[in-house]
């Protein structure tokens, strides 16, 4: 019985990522001018909207989640574009794209991988096939119609950004992004993301339906014989650079206060509204406060500005906090959604005590 | 770079260009806030110098005025404290500014970022400046953000401007209320000086400086003119007694001097008797008290009955049974003459007569020295008098104007007029206050010193000190020349007061504010209803009195003299 060598690295697995090395230490990249950084961020969502349309807000937030390193959870109905708006960011970032259609029979090393017995003219050996998660930029197609066996294989991926297959650690690419979407209605058979999970993601966006003027617009590019084709403004490296820049935007103290106070407010308890403790059963993490600084420090650039200020938080809020706040049935009963409860947050909260009195 | 930028960032080196922006903002919040302290300090003044000037209308208020400055001096320093501990720091300024500027944290973030190495804390201050540059510092701290403390200071000020310029209806009372001090106020310094002048001249003077040190205390407490009036009369009733003390030892010391012409050995103590030469008396008395043993029996005898006599007049008790009584019994008697110098006097000279008449020389010579100590002691508190009498016509005084004040204070006429008296005044007569409700029925009197006033009353009494009635609305009375043309005007419920008088100046007892614990002589009315019924009977003839109240006044006065 044969043992179980060290798995040398895979040589590709068709997603564009040429291979799975084992773990080891991510090289620093040096933060990109703000100049290069609003020029390639308005490059990358110019070239997105020639395929995407409307969608602006969507866009962007796609983008800050991404800048920030963190991954996104999309909701929305079917045939909205969020396939297209993925597919959209792989091609224009330049970056390994996979998709992964999450179905009740996948099994976990659909997504993660597996060794298989290759055989060659030195003999028999075990290989590592990497799974689609071992791509830049992984779309979790309807993730909530997975078991959970098989989204707990994400949590690796999505945390560390490494996967662990046959006892060998493996570091996945940099940048890597989780891009999963569910569906709102369907829910019979379904497995919803448990919250362990979806504190993971770093934004939970919903995806609008598009105006009228936008599905004219829509018809009339994706009926005709042209079909606009997508070209690379950024390669991985610029994203690095890019998220590198994103971290050294300066925020104040009493900016990271209101951050903090934003997210305590969602906790029973601690909250200055009224309602919430009778509506929630937890509130954020601190995951969300990362979250909320990040994306406020991505958006304050995007803004052209070299601070977060009030403005990024609150703009923030919603994608950081809807999933993170945990309503419970009365309010599910009541009709009061996370959104609404925030909306109610960033209203009693306020931004600066000292520039209110 | 210099920076001496107040707050926790003055131990930063920043930028000259930020450290300029904030001190242009710096400088506008402290004007700024000082503006908004010196409006709130003023709207606190305004308002509370406005509900000092309301409760002044509904309450008399003494130095109203003086408590609106004392708030005014108040709310100054407290604006002043106010502005000097809230001074904003340059932080806070940053702060400010970004949130009234919209420059999304930018100029709170660089101040933060200012010395943190690297290439973004330099665009930031970089961008902060400029933006910050876009804007002058009036729009981060405009004068309309002060709209709310300006209204309420022009809403205090008007509320205020309206009371002070609105009659205040307290206004008489506020001047009955300073009049009735300063009444006060005068009576105690009248009683001060008065103990002073007698404290230098007489330190003996004990029973006077009591009765003044009691009149004194009363003042201290009095709060009413009728209280001050209370207190003078006491006083004046008490120097009177011992003013008295001393005219009686003067009247007998005369009588005796009369008794004593043609005696023996007496003649140079007639002569000083006569003239009530106290002290030259009392040195004659000492001779005659050696020279007795040097006189024949017969001349004894002779003094003896001259001195008998002497003592009668001076109102020694009879001595019939003098012979039957031994030299101590006779002493006795003498000591236990009634109270007072006088008495004293003339048991002494009583006693000496019966001795001398029983042949006991030497004992009526020891009752003579007696006699003589006692005269000179007398001849000192002789001067002790004259300065009574400057102390009671102090005190008259200052009772007159207690009592006119008190009077208006009755009749609402606010102050009377004090320091100079009219013409009953100074006929020394005063005539009842026209409270004093003597008499029934309508009154109506018009004052010739010290207030005019017009009222109705109707008042029962039942003589001097024993009135009670009702009136309505203020009495009008005056002092006119001591006849009580007031009589029958009202009185106040809760007041009694009169004040006695009569023509010819007279001493007279004063009744008053019967306040309990009270006890004061009053005079026999009819020793008085004279010149009360006189003064009827002239308000009859004048039509003072209605005419169909006439026959009640006539019959009242009858039934009296019945």
């Amino acid at each position: 019985m044969g043992q179980h060598s060290p798995t040398p690295p895979a040589q590709g697995n068709g997603y564009g990522v040429a291979s799975a090395p084992p773990l080891g230490p991510v090289p620093a990249e040096k933060p990109m001018s703000p100049e290069k950084f609003a020029e390639l961020t308005a490059a990358v969502q110019e070239e997105i909207g020639r395929l995407i349309v409307g969608q602006e807000d969507l866009v962007r937030d796609t983008l800050i989640a991404l800048l920030a390193g963190g991954h996104v959870l999309l909701e929305g109905v079917p045939g909205l574009g969020k396939t297209s708006l993925v597919r959209a960011f792989g091609r224009v970032l330049d970056l390994g794209f996979s998709r992964v259609q999450f179905t009740p029979d996948l099994m976990p090393a659909d997504v993660t991988g597996t060794t298989v017995i290759t055989e060659d003219e030195g003999g028999r050996r075990f290989d590592f096939q990497p799974g689609p998660v071992f791509a830049n930029l992984v779309l979790a197609d309807e993730v909530n119609r997975a078991t959970p066996k098989v989204q707990s294989a994400l949590l690796e991926a999505m945390q560390e950004r490494t996967v662990t297959v046959g006892g060998t650690t493996r570091r996945l690419p940099d940048p890597f992004f989780v891009l999963a979407t569910q569906n709102p209605i369907e829910l019979e058979g379904t497995y919803p993301l448990p919250e362990a999970q979806l504190d993971r993601f770093f934004f939970k966006l919903a995806v609008p339906y598009p105006s009228p003027a936008e599905l004219a617009e829509i018809a009339r590019r994706t009926t005709g014989n042209d079909q606009p084709q997508l070209s690379a403004v950024a390669a991985a490296s610029d994203v690095r650079a890019m998220s590198a820049l994103v971290r050294s935007v300066p925020v104040a103290d009493h900016v990271l206060d209101y951050a903090v106070r934003l997210v305590s407010a969602t906790q029973p308890g601690r909250s200055p509204v009224p309602e919430l403790p009778g509506y929630v059963r937890f509130g954020a993490s601190p995951r969300a406060v990362q979250a909320l600084v990040l994306s406020a420090k991505a958006r304050a650039l995007l803004a052209g500005r070299f601070n977060v200020a009030f403005e990024d938080v609150r703009a923030s809020a919603h994608a950081v906090l809807r999933h993170r706040v945990l309503v419970n049935f009365e309010a599910e009963a009541d009709g009061v959604t996370p959104d609404a409860l925030i909306d109610r947050l960033v209203e009693a909260v306020v931004a600066d005590p000292v520039a209110a009195r | 770079m210099s920076n001496d930028l107040r707050g926790q960032h003055s131990d930063k080196r920043l930028p000259q260009e930020l450290v300029w922006a904030l001190r242009q903002l710096q400088r506008r919040a402290y004007a700024d806030r000082a503006l908004g302290w010196a409006l709130t300090g003023l709207a606190l003044w305004a308002g509370g110098a406005a509900l000092v000037m309301a409760w002044a209308k509904f309450s008399p208020t003494p130095g109203a005025a003086s408590v609106a400055a004392l708030l005014g001096i108040l709310a100054i320093a407290v604006a002043a404290a106010g502005w000097a501990y809230h001074r904003p720091s340059v932080s806070e300024v940053a702060r400010v500014a970004d949130a009234r500027l919209n420059l999304n944290e930018r100029l709170a973030s660089a101040l933060a970022f200012a010395d943190a190495p690297g290439e973004m804390p330099r665009r930031l201050v970089a961008d902060a400046t400029e933006r910050a540059g876009e804007h002058r510092p009036a729009e981060a701290y405009p004068l309309r953000s002060h709209s709310r403390r300006a209204f309420a200071l022009g809403a205090s000020a008007a509320l205020l401007g309206t009371l002070l310029l609105t009659p205040n209806p307290q206004a008489g009372a506020l001047a009955r209320l300073s009049a009735d001090q300063a009444v006060i106020k005068e009576a105690k310094k009248t009683v001060i000086a008065a103990k002073e002048r007698l404290g230098h001249s007489h330190a003996g003077a004990a029973q006077a400086e009591t009765a003044l040190e009691h009149a004194l205390l009363a003042l201290q407490q009095a709060r009413t003119p009728l209280q001050a009036l209370a207190a003078l009369s006491a006083l004046q009733q008490q120097l009177a007694s011992l003013g008295q003390d001393m005219s009686q030892l003067e009247a007998a010391a005369a009588a005796a001097g009369e008794a004593l012409q043609g005696a023996p050995g007496a003649s140079k103590l007639a002569q000083a008797l006569s003239g009530a030469n106290l002290r030259a008396a009392a040195a004659d008395l000492r001779q005659l008290a050696k020279d007795i043993s040097r006189l024949s029996p017969g001349q004894q005898r002779e003094l003896a009955k001259a001195l008998e006599q002497a003592a009668k007049d001076a109102g020694a008790p009879a001595g019939d049974n003098a012979d039957n009584q031994t030299g101590q019994a006779q002493s006795s008697a003498a000591q236990s003459a009634p109270s007072g110098p006088a008495a004293t006097f003339a048991g002494q000279l009583a006693a000496a007569a019966q001795a001398l008449a029983a042949g006991r020389g030497t004992r009526a010579s020891n009752d003579l020295s007696s006699a003589a100590d006692g005269a000179s002691a007398s001849a000192q508190a002789a001067s002790l008098s004259q300065e009574l009498a400057a102390v009671q016509a102090a005190v008259r005084n200052a009772e007159s104007q207690a009592a006119a004040q008190a009077q208006a204070d009755a009749s609402g006429k606010g102050a009377a007029r004090r320091g100079s008296p009219g013409p009953g005044q100074r006929g020394g007569a005063r005539g009842p206050v026209a409270r004093y409700a003597t008499g029934s029925g309508r009154g109506r009197s018009s004052g010739q010193e010290a207030m005019t006033g017009q009222g109705e009353g109707v008042g029962r009494g039942a003589g001097p000190g024993n009135g009670s009635g009702k009136s309505k609305g203020g009495t009008g009375a005056g002092t006119g020349d001591g006849a009580a043309n007031n009589a029958g005007a009202g009185k106040q419920p809760s007041d009694q007061v009169f004040v006695g008088g009569q023509p010819g100046g007279a001493q007279q007892v004063v009744g008053r504010h019967l306040a309990s614990g009270y006890k004061v002589k009053t005079t026999n009315y009819k020793a008085v209803l004279p010149s009360f019924e006189r003064t009827a009977l002239q308000g009859l003839g004048s039509q003072v009195v209605a005419p169909a109240d006439q026959d009640l006044v006539k019959n009242y006065f009858s039934s009296l003299g019945k």
